[in-house]
């Protein structure tokens, strides 16, 4: 018999350590980390439904989705736009049960799928955090032009990615088979800055 | 220092003489100082001839001192990192450089090519177009290689490099391009707005010209106030200055490509730095204020080393404290040729002569020369500059016709001034002619960008201040910033009077136009007599303007005597477009980080290291990796591991790794309904928790996917998509959503990445899932037929969807895990299946088992096949519509003689088959006419003992037990292959339901 408890294998198993890498500086000039504690649901509004979908969002989730490549929440949950009538759900420190209990939440209003194991999401700071991620990202990431909450569905070195910006940091989601060759640009990118992994 | 650096100056430059730095040429250990270059530091220590020239193996020296450098191509560095054709005079000296001069044999002083030039008269323009005719055939095996091994430059070292390459985005609301007074004030008057700001200089130091002239700004020396401006400049937050940084390209949309050369100045890249990085700059405004260059005069030896450019002459003395000669002479047509002569006295150098075609010259331009007592020859020529590898005299026709010949060791050359304004051609305009200046200047400029100073023709130091100040602050306007009062500084008054002077008349011995590539006068009157008349000829016939430094110096020479011989103005001539890069660019900065293993991104899938532990062999499916087989020890070749991994499905059980597929949700009250519009076949009375194969075609009714699909819940399908077409079966069904029925409600995303997805296959297949599923969830028979399909937990508690499919023709399950218990979950499906000897299987078992049971793939899914052809005509519903239907219903597409799907095997059975071979009927001949179809799929079928194949045969369906060649001329294959039905194993389907 198999044995019955299953072990999640994070994404980055045996590509990562924690620690500094990189070249050698007093301060990192990137900091950078996994977000696993994140699980993720697309939604989608079904057709006509906009209406409801808001007063059932504003009741149960406290907080109306924008709309637009942006990020709206209500603190712990939080809605990034990344196409008319779709985003993609982020809650923090949930017990997997996430996208089941959206789609309860919204039936039949919106459609909901679980990417909570297809995305993996890395936070990225420091004063070098710009300058490393200009090396594969194709956006002006200047704050006069992608601000706190905005949101952008883009290209990171070839591979597709939502980016947004929370909390002073860059923020990127990429599909889970990429990650290694996410995680060899990144770690390139950043190693001139001094870089931390935490 | 001086002793051993003859030909420094005691004081004055910018070089750091508390720095002294050691480099090697030839073999030759010589010194120079920081804030040298490679031409500088080698003038300063008396070498003077660094090349050998391209065709006739001429000895060239230093011409200039930028990027337009024709003559001094260096090799650089060793091993690896061998770097042919680097231009002397944009090479940043660093300790411990390695150059080496090239296209000589034995040596540089030496060099027995040379001969070439005795050859001269069978070697002009476009010769190997006219000498080398005959014999035919020896042009391929003789000549060719034979002008190639004399000719040419460089060689690149053929290894690996061992160095990085990055590439990087940027943007800014304005770019200056130039970082001379122009481009600096320019870039300070749009920084002083609060526009954010990229100034690009191709220097490692700003300032341009000021770097080598003696002009004042502000009062005080100009390159004082440069560096004022640069403080300045780096003091504001958004404004970013890009030393070492050349803008090679001018896209649409504002998009300019530079490469910035990060590490070139250094021995080896630091740790975590590239060699270069090429950038991508967004701007929306740009000030293009690039300089010119200039240019020389067609005279007698105009190429020997000794012979410079005026401002070259300059920016030795003044910049990097070298005088290049002992006794001087000047030869300009303009009044800057005669600033030359006055810094070669301030740098205490012999001035021997000025000579300036012109008859009259303002005189405040020549009181410096009169009051000297140097004899300055108005209205008069050079004709020739002799010696051999370096000038030892020139000889002077004066207006009467008389000449004089003087001695002297380096003339200094101004022919006027170019302007360098390859960028604003980049998106296709045309220069235009300017009489003022007898240069071409820009035409219409690209959107949104300016121009200022000496590209746009304007040359006196005041008149480029104020130009590049308004352009500035245009610039920043046009981006949306106010600018106030524009602020622009004082500055000498720089005389810039000019007569063009093309070529000496009475010029004797060889004359060139294009020196990098030996273009002499003589071959653009021969290239005009035998019909050259356009420029854009003269350029591809006689090379004009080719090479490293895309005749920057000389084409326009060479355009102007074309001109000449036709007996039309330069303006009626015109120029050619400059075309990108503008200097050279090093393929690897292009490639960036995206080489080898990184040259596009790979995707594995949860099971991979589990597979990588197994011994795997991968292959890849796009940017998938994916486990092709599993060799064991013992198996000496893929064929044995393959064929008994198929025979191991089919005797008892096998696992493959399926997560690749394609997995798309659809969802919404109209799901049904879409999937009815983009199928063959119907799938809105799919019952729920059932599964179906569906077929889609194209808008012109060929096949483009086949998956199964199951049905969810009422309003929520999975639809699963072959690995090649994830992507565009994507993009399909969203465009038959958006575009041809935006009223269906129907929300689809992809969840491919959310599960990891295992095929189980083989009569044993639910022995092995009975131990992996959670009671209470039935997958008996009766509760979980064939093409069932359910969500349900597994291993404890793990949610999953089992999905009752077949590919192999097997009993087989497709268990569907989120991605994260992808590894434990191949795990436990091995553990669970060790009792039935369960085999983990790839990509080429899964093949073989297909092929035995003649389901289509990728190889017959060809966008050249219909439902029909493959054999699947019965699964279209005539009930509706659906995309594809109505095209694939042309007569063409319905024809009887079309191509279909047939089985083959070997007459012969112990001969191997070969996908590609092409039907031909028995006594056909092997003709095109003849082809009746080709194989499409083979493989070893273990449950046959023989090759087995599929193919698209013409009326194939009338021709079961036909004899048949497959005839393979690419690899001499002729074989007798009798035609069978496509479906080899079980072909009642009795294993599939158990």
């Amino acid at each position: 018999m198999a044995d019955p408890v299953m072990r999640a294998t994070p994404a980055l198993a045996g590509l990562v350590k924690p620690g500094r890498f990189g070249a050698v500086r007093d301060a990192p000039g990137v900091r950078i980390s996994v977000r696993d504690d994140l699980e993720i649901a697309s939604v989608a509004v079904r057709a006509g439904a906009r209406d409801a979908f808001d007063a059932r969002a504003s009741a149960l989730l406290s907080f109306i989705p924008k709309d637009g490549p942006v990020r709206s929440g209500n603190g712990n949950m939080s809605a990034l736009g990344i196409g008319p009538g779709r985003w993609l759900f982020l809650r923090r420190g949930g017990q997997g049960d996430f996208a089941a209990g959206l789609a309860a939440d919204l039936a039949p209003l919106a459609s909901v799928s679980d990417q909570s194991d297809g995305y993996v999401s890395f936070a990225v700071g420091g004063d070098c955090a710009r300058r490393t991620l200009a090396k594969g990202m194709p956006l002006d990431l200047h704050p006069a032009a992608f601000a706190e909450d905005d949101v952008a569905v883009t290209l990171v070195t070839h591979i597709g990615a939502v980016v947004w910006r929370e909390d002073e940091q860059f923020h990127i989601a990429v599909f889970r088979s990429y990650v290694g060759s996410f995680w060899h640009w990144l770690s390139a990118s950043a190693a001139e800055f001094g870089a931390g992994l935490v | 220092m001086s002793e051993v650096q003859p030909n420094r100056l005691p004081v004055g430059g910018l070089i750091d003489r508390a720095k002294p730095m050691s480099f090697r040429f030839d073999g030759r250990t010589l010194q120079g100082f920081a804030g040298d270059t490679l031409a500088s530091a080698l003038l300063a220590n008396g070498v003077g001839l660094v090349g050998r020239s391209f065709k006739y193996h001429r000895p060239r020296g230093i011409l200039t001192a930028g990027p337009e450098e024709p003559n001094a191509l260096v090799e650089l560095r060793g091993g690896a990192r061998r770097e042919p054709n680097s231009k002397a005079t944009t090479v940043e000296l660093f300790d411990g450089l390695e150059a080496r001069s090239q296209n000589r044999f034995p040596s540089l002083a030496f060099d027995l090519l040379s001969l070439n030039a005795l050859l001269a008269p069978f070697l002009p323009a476009g010769f190997y177009y006219k000498t080398f005719m005959w014999p035919r055939g020896a042009w391929e095996k003789l000549y060719e290689p034979a002008i190639r091994r004399a000719a040419g430059l460089g060689r690149a070292s053929g290894e690996a490099d061992p160095d990085a390459y990055e590439k990087a985005h940027a943007f800014c609301d304005v770019l200056v391009v130039g970082g001379g007074p122009a481009g600096l004030l320019a870039a300070l008057t749009a920084a002083r707005t609060g526009a954010r700001v990229i100034l690009c200089e191709e220097d490692f130091a700003l300032g341009g010209r000021l770097l080598g002239d003696r002009t004042e700004v502000d009062g005080g020396c100009g390159l004082a106030w440069a560096r004022d401006v640069e403080a300045e400049l780096r003091s504001l937050a958004g404004v970013t200055i890009m030393g070492r940084t050349s803008v090679v390209m001018l896209h649409d949309g504002n998009s300019f490509a530079a490469v910035e050369r990060v590490s070139d100045h250094l021995p080896v890249p630091p740790p975590f730095q590239p060699r270069q990085r090429l950038w991508k700059i967004l701007a929306r405004q740009a000030v293009i204020a690039t300089g010119a260059v200039e240019r020389p005069i067609a005279f007698g030896g105009n190429d020997r080393p000794g012979v410079m450019m005026a401002s070259a002459v300059r920016t030795c003395l003044n910049r990097f404290g070298v005088a290049p000669g002992k006794r001087a002479c000047v030869f300009t047509a303009n009044d800057s040729g005669w600033s030359a002569a006055g810094d070669l006295l301030a740098a205490g150098v012999r001035v021997e002569a000025v000579i300036d075609p012109r008859v009259k010259v303002d005189a405040p331009v020549t009181a410096g020369a009169r009051k000297a007592g140097i004899p300055t020859f108005l209205g008069s020529h050079v004709t020739g500059a002799h010696g051999g590898h370096g000038v030892r005299g020139i000889e002077v026709r004066k207006p009467d016709g008389r000449t004089e010949r003087i001695a002297a060791d380096l003339l200094a050359v101004s022919g006027g001034w170019n302007p360098a304004l390859g960028l604003t051609s980049h998106l296709g305009a045309r220069p235009l002619w300017s009489p003022q200046i007898e240069a071409f200047v820009p035409g219409k400029l690209p959107p949104n960008t300016q121009v200022a100073g000496a590209v746009r023709g304007v040359f006196a130091l005041p008149d480029v201040l104020a130009d590049g100040a308004a352009a500035g602050a245009a610039a920043a306007e046009a981006a949306g910033f106010r600018s106030g009062a524009v602020d622009v500084p004082a500055a000498s008054r720089d005389a810039t009077s000019l007569s063009a002077c093309w070529r000496s008349p009475g010029a004797s011995g060889k004359v060139f136009v294009d020196f990098q590539n030996d273009v002499t006068d003589g071959d653009i009157v021969l290239a005009h007599r035998e019909g050259y008349r356009s420029v854009e000829h003269l350029k591809r016939y006689t090379t004009l303007g080719m090479g490293t430094d895309q005749g920057k110096t000389g084409a326009l020479l060479g355009q102007a005597l074309l001109a000449e011989a036709a007996g039309r103005s330069i303006a009626e001539a015109g120029t050619p477009i400059a075309r990108p890069p503008q200097v050279p660019v090093a393929i690897g900065v292009l490639a960036g980080p995206h080489r080898g293993r990184d040259f596009r991104p790979v995707r594995r899938t949860a099971g991979h290291d589990w597979a990588q532990e197994q011994g795997a062999v991968f292959v890849e499916a796009g940017q998938w990796l994916r486990p092709q087989y599993f060799p064991k020890a013992g198996e000496s070749d893929w064929l044995q591991s393959v064929s008994r991994e198929a025979a191991g499905v089919r005797a008892g059980v096998g696992v493959c790794d399926v997560s690749t597929l394609g997995k798309i949700d659809i969802q919404g009250r109209d799901a049904g309904r879409f999937l009815d519009f983009v199928y063959v076949n119907a799938f809105s009375a799919l019952a729920v928790g059932k599964a179906r194969y569906g077929i889609m075609l194209r808008e012109d009714g060929f096949v483009l996917d086949d998956g199964t699909t199951a049905r969810l819940a009422d309003d929520h399908y999975l639809l699963t998509t072959t690995t090649a077409n994830a992507g565009r079966v994507m993009q399909h069904l969203e465009f038959c959503h958006q575009v041809l029925c935006p009223a269906l409600d129907v929300q689809m995303i992809s969840v491919t990445e959310q599960w990891a997805q295992y095929a189980v296959a083989g009569p044993h297949a639910r022995d092995v899932l009975a131990r992996l599923v959670d009671p209470p969830h039935d997958i008996g028979d009766a509760a979980f037929p064939y093409l069932s399909a359910a969500g349900l937990t597994v291993c404890g508690g793990v949610a999953a969807r089992l999905f009752r499919i077949s590919f192999s023709g097997e009993r087989a399950y497709e268990l569907a895990v989120p991605a994260r218990y992808g590894d434990a979950v191949i795990r436990a499906i091995v553990a669970a299946g060790e009792p039935f000897g369960i085999v983990p299987y790839g990509t080429e078992a899964l093949s073989v088992l297909r092929i035995e049971k003649g389901h289509v793939a990728g190889n017959e899914l060809n966008g050249q096949t219909t439902a029909a052809d493959l054999g699947l005509g019965r699964t279209i519903s005539t009930k509706k519509d659906y995309v594809g239907r109505t095209l694939a219903r042309r007569p063409a597409l319905q024809a009887p003689g079309r191509a279909v799907l047939v089985g083959i095997k070997p007459v012969d059975r112990s001969q191997r088959l070969r996908a590609g071979a092409h039907f031909l009927a028995m006594g056909a001949p092997a003709k095109p006419d003849a082809d009746e179809g080709h194989v499409t799929s083979v493989a070893y079928s273990p449950a046959l003992g023989h090759w087995i194949g599929l193919g698209l045969l013409q009326r194939g369906r009338m021709r079961m037990g036909e004899r048949i060649r497959a005839y393979d001329p690419v690899r001499n294959g002729d074989q007798l292959v009798e035609v069978c039905s496509p479906l080899f194993v079980d072909p009642e389907g009795a294993r599939l339901r158990g």
